[in-house]
């Protein structure tokens, strides 16, 4: 048969296309070479079947060579696009095809990513406070630190007379500004009246040092003048809705007319400090009751802040003011003083030991929560990595034979890697900017607070290097692991790193299942610690008790008055006038006349009314309540505490004179049963009772037992419209109760972030082992199809399916029982009163992480015993 | 024969110097360079064409397909001036290294 070259050729080309690396270009050009060459040889006088079987031999032996070279040069193509959209592809539809465990996946990454990022941006908004002042790095507050026999106290306020000494002596001052604290007072503009709690008065260096910018007004003038006010923003609009609010006149508590000189926009909520009017320092007139004059050393009363030049040292700088204070403040001396100067930036974040007077002059938060979210978000991260690794691991069983065809049409090492980190990226990218969707609602919802403009950034930069490295890692790892098999081995599924990974894998699981039982554990020890809070005896009855406040003018008279008319309301039980039982108290100390000068007890006092103990359903365990009939009682009587009566040591302490709070020989009349007028982080101390007819502050009506609050309001609220017809007074209200779930309103917002973080987490971790056991389990698919035709149970199949994870699951929360033990031990001892650490957490996470277990291994077996082996096996 | 690395490492600079001179094809490329070395530099003829395709990506060389006039296609390669100074690089390398060599031997043999 004659040779026919044409015929030879179309072959050799068909032989081409089966390749992936030849286009037909390439292909078209191999054969103009090949052409001349055939040419060539036939003039050296070769047959054309030998020249053409030549070429085939010297050129074309190994193709596969040739083919691997050309697919080489195009991948380089390209700038690389081409490859890339093709890993793009070839992701995308392995994300579709295991459309189920991408779900899981991106989901789990999702919600953990979400968490990650919801924390870092409370995160950054609490370490953000006071950022915002341009001198925020050159102001400071001046604290007092008093160290007593009693112990020690530290004042956020100092004696007016030491901010100007301040600034005269010191070197590096260049300005003080001193404030005064309004009690909540009202303000009334004409008709328009509202009880106000944040109003300071402030001298005008105030504005000149921090950073709170005037929308109206000439900030070099406001606060200079007596009886002028500065207001926000949103009391602009309460007050005079959309009317400018330059030159109206507030009239302060009934005694001041004050004029609008300026409005500024509203404080950001990362501000320690926060108010809604400012009025001139000059307005501020110590009443006539008031015991010290502005020239005071004494008068602990006032918030000082302090601008240094910049660069200065604030320590230095301590030492000099406690030689000025202690040069001029010659009280007793059985205490030591100490000056701290403190950077306006520490003070949000740094204030723990220090009083915050009316129940929360500033803004304060515990690092120890901060670090307490930091922590969850690592767990976040950890759980969310070993979720997605896991999964993505036991996928990439199902992908060996994708790999090992790639490997065989020439995928170099590189380019499997490259594959492999395109689809974790694109993946994890995906789930980031899902996360970044949910935070946006979330915030939207006001969940959380807004980003600072100038945390965006670093946030945003802090995201995405959380998804380059997860997906790097994950990409690199796998893609290294799958490069280095053997063809065989991937064709074959017979990975030879199979035991070895497996027992990696077991350990990821083991930590996984640890994290999961500890926050579990962890969050059920917090929500039991605070709900104790709410719970335990408070050591007065706070149930059905409305507090109002009771002040502007002429309130003695209107005392009476509304005493009278609340008289007659058959639903009240009793009423006193008194202590907002808020936290705050006044405090004084106590010396027993026998007792030497220098030893006292540092005690905190309330000025209550009659039938006080009648209200508050106070016990008294010794001796009498102050009583109507005997006059003497408000001269000179006080009642003492358990605690103060333990300390003081009596064998019996009724009828005993003691030198305390302006009282040269008060007498102890009765002794009362502990109670708690702060917040259970304190624990009690010693406290007094005094008498008090002078102005009120608070009335506290009790309601008789079984009345619905809602009706006892609105018969008080008559009441009070019928006492104070004129309607210059306004009614303002709130249960105890309320009150009291206040005094932990940050041990609840953190508890719900932790609860809320915490519930992420264990969902993230929930979603992992639901993923890995339904990867196991159709890995082991064929396995336990023949399982079952041989006539496997049921109990042999969930051995199969993954029995080994209930172990696992249980070995890991019995490990993660003694380390949260451990953190909670401490973290519980910053209470002074708290809930046992019950054995019942423990055994309830570990059951209920069991319990997962179990279901989602329940879940899996039910899939596969669905499936009909036939139908799976037939295709073998 | 020489080495397959030095053979590697030569591809470039001798496809750049023969195209340096004119456009030509592949085939060309090879018989030319076969005649130069007197056959002692055998390349494996089609793995001439990943390296063309590589040259072209890199913008050094440019092709173009021309119709013969026995109607059949055959592409044409030139170089392009980047061509040309990645040229000038290749060739001050090389004579480095041929210079390096020659005053070691030459040494050593005296």
């Amino acid at each position: 048969m004659a040779f026919d070259l044409e015929k030879s050729l179309s072959c050799w080309r068909k032989a081409l296309r089966r390749h992936k690396g030849f286009e037909e270009g390439d292909i078209a050009e191999l054969e103009d070479h090949f052409r001349e060459r055939f040419i060539d040889l036939c003039h050296q006088g070769l047959s054309e079947e030998a020249a053409f079987q030549q070429i085939l031999d010297t050129d074309y032996a190994n193709l596969q060579h040739l083919d691997h070279a050309y697919q080489g040069e195009r991948a380089i193509g390209h700038n690389g696009m081409a490859l890339f959209t093709n890993f793009l592809k070839v992701g995308l539809r392995s994300i579709s095809r295991h459309s189920s465990y991408s779900m899981l996946n991106i989901l789990g990454l999702t919600v953990g990513f979400a968490g990650v990022f919801g924390i870092l941006i409370y995160l950054q908004q609490e370490l953000s406070y006071d950022d915002f002042h341009e001198n925020a790095d050159d102001l400071y507050r001046v604290n007092l630190h008093f160290t007593r026999a009693s112990g020690e106290i530290h004042y956020p306020i100092i004696p007016p007379a030491f901010g100007p000494e301040l600034k005269a002596n010191l070197p590096y001052v260049q300005n003080v500004a001193r404030l005064r604290y309004a009690y909540p007072i009202i303000m009334r503009h004409e008709q328009t009246s509202f009880f106000e709690k944040k109003v300071f008065f402030a001298e005008s260096a105030f504005l000149e040092m921090f950073s709170f910018p005037l929308t109206m007004g000439n900030p070099d003038e406001v606060l200079t003048a007596p009886n002028t006010a500065v207001i926000t923003e949103s009391m602009a609009r309460k007050y005079f809705d959309t009317a400018s609010p330059l030159g109206k006149v507030i009239n302060y508590n009934n005694e001041i007319d004050l004029e609008v000189v300026g409005v500024m926009e509203d404080v950001p909520a990362n501000s320690h400090f926060q108010f809604d009017f400012l009025i001139s320092f000059e307005t501020f007139k110590p009443g006539p009751g008031s015991l010290e004059p502005l020239t005071s050393w004494r008068w602990l009363g006032f918030l000082t802040y302090v601008q240094l030049q910049p660069g200065a040292e604030a320590e230095a700088l301590q030492g000099m003011a406690t030689e000025l204070f202690m040069a001029n403040n010659n009280s007793s001396n059985n205490r030591t003083v100490a000056v701290e100067i403190q950077p306006l930036k520490d003070i949000y974040l740094g204030s723990g030991g220090i009083s915050n007077p009316q129940g929360g002059l500033f803004k304060i938060n515990d690092p120890k929560n901060l670090r307490s979210l930091a922590i969850v978000a690592a767990l976040i991260i950890i759980i969310a990595f070993f979720n997605y690794f896991n999964i993505l691991a036991a996928l990439m069983y199902t992908r060996t034979k994708e790999v090992g065809v790639r490997k065989i049409l020439g995928s170099s090492r590189a380019r499997i890697i490259k594959q492999m980190l395109v689809e974790t990226c694109l993946l994890v990218l995906l789930s980031g900017l899902l996360s970044m969707l949910v935070i946006w609602l979330v915030s939207g919802l006001g969940y959380l607070p807004g980003l600072q403009p100038e945390a965006i950034s670093w946030v945003l930069m802090l995201m995405l290097g959380l998804c380059a490295s997860f997906g790097l890692i994950n990409g690199l790892y796998l893609g290294t692991m799958l490069a280095s098999q053997g063809i065989l081995a991937l064709i074959n599924n017979k990975l030879s790193l199979r035991t070895s990974r497996f027992s990696i894998r077991k350990a990821i699981l083991l930590v996984q299942y640890g994290i999961s039982a500890s926050l579990i554990m962890i969050s059920l020890i917090v929500v039991d610690q605070l709900s104790f809070f709410t719970q335990k005896d408070l050591g007065y009855e706070e149930e059905g008790i409305l507090v109002a406040g009771f002040r502007g003018e002429d309130v003695l008279n209107k005392k009476e008055t509304f005493r009278n008319v609340l008289a007659t309301n058959p639903l009240v039980k009793a009423v006193s006038f008194g202590p907002a039982l808020d936290g705050s108290a006044s405090g004084s100390p106590l010396r027993p006349l026998e007792w030497p000068e220098e030893e006292v007890i540092q005690t905190a006092y309330f000025g209550v009314d009659y039938d006080f103990d009648r209200v508050i359903g106070l016990e008294v365990l010794a001796g009498r309540f102050f009583e109507r009939g005997i006059a003497a009682d408000s001269v000179d009587a006080i009642l003492i505490n358990e605690t103060l009566a333990e300390r003081l040591g009596f064998e019996n302490p009724l009828g005993k004179r003691v030198d305390f709070a302006g009282m040269a020989e008060a007498r102890i009349i009765g002794v009362f049963k502990d109670f708690h007028h702060q917040s259970m982080h304190h624990e009690i101390g010693p406290m007094a009772l005094e008498m008090w007819l002078g102005p009120p502050r608070n009335v506290l009506v009790k309601f008789n037992t079984g009345v619905e609050a809602g009706d006892a309001i609105r018969a008080v609220a008559t009441n009070w419209q019928a006492a104070f017809p004129e309607g210059d007074f306004p009614f303002e209200y709130r249960l105890l109760t309320d009150q009291i779930d206040g005094l932990y309103n940050q041990e609840h917002d953190f508890a719900f972030l932790l609860k809320l973080f915490t519930a992420m987490a264990i969902f993230v971790a929930v979603m992992g082992m639901y993923g890995f056991s339904a990867v196991s389990a159709h890995i082991k698919i064929k396995q336990i199809c023949i399982r079952r035709v041989l006539g496997a149970e049921l109990g042999q199949i969930a051995r199969v399916v993954g029995a080994d994870f209930l172990l696992l699951s249980f070995v890991a929360s019995l490990l993660a029982v003694p380390v949260v033990w451990f953190i909670m031990n401490q973290w519980l001892a910053q209470f002074a009163y708290r809930a046992p650490l019950s054995s019942s957490y423990f055994v309830l996470s570990v059951v209920i992480v069991t319990l997962i277990t179990s279901l989602t291994l329940a879940v899996q077996v039910r899939r596969v015993m669905h499936i009909r082996p036939a139908r799976l096996l037939r295709s073998e | 024969m020489s080495s397959k690395e030095l053979v590697g490492a030569s591809t470039v600079p001798i496809i750049l110097s023969v195209l340096s001179e004119g456009e030509n094809y592949g085939y060309a490329i090879i018989k030319q360079v076969a005649a130069f070395s007197g056959g002692k530099l055998a390349w494996s003829e089609p793995m001439l064409y990943p390296v063309l395709h590589r040259l072209e990506k890199q913008g050094l060389i440019k092709s173009e397909w021309r119709v013969l006039e026995n109607g059949r296609k055959r592409k044409y390669y030139g170089i392009t001036p980047e061509g040309r100074a990645a040229l000038v690089d290749k060739k001050a390398e090389w004579v480095d290294m041929i210079q390096v060599m020659h005053k070691l031997w030459q040494f050593k043999l005296t």
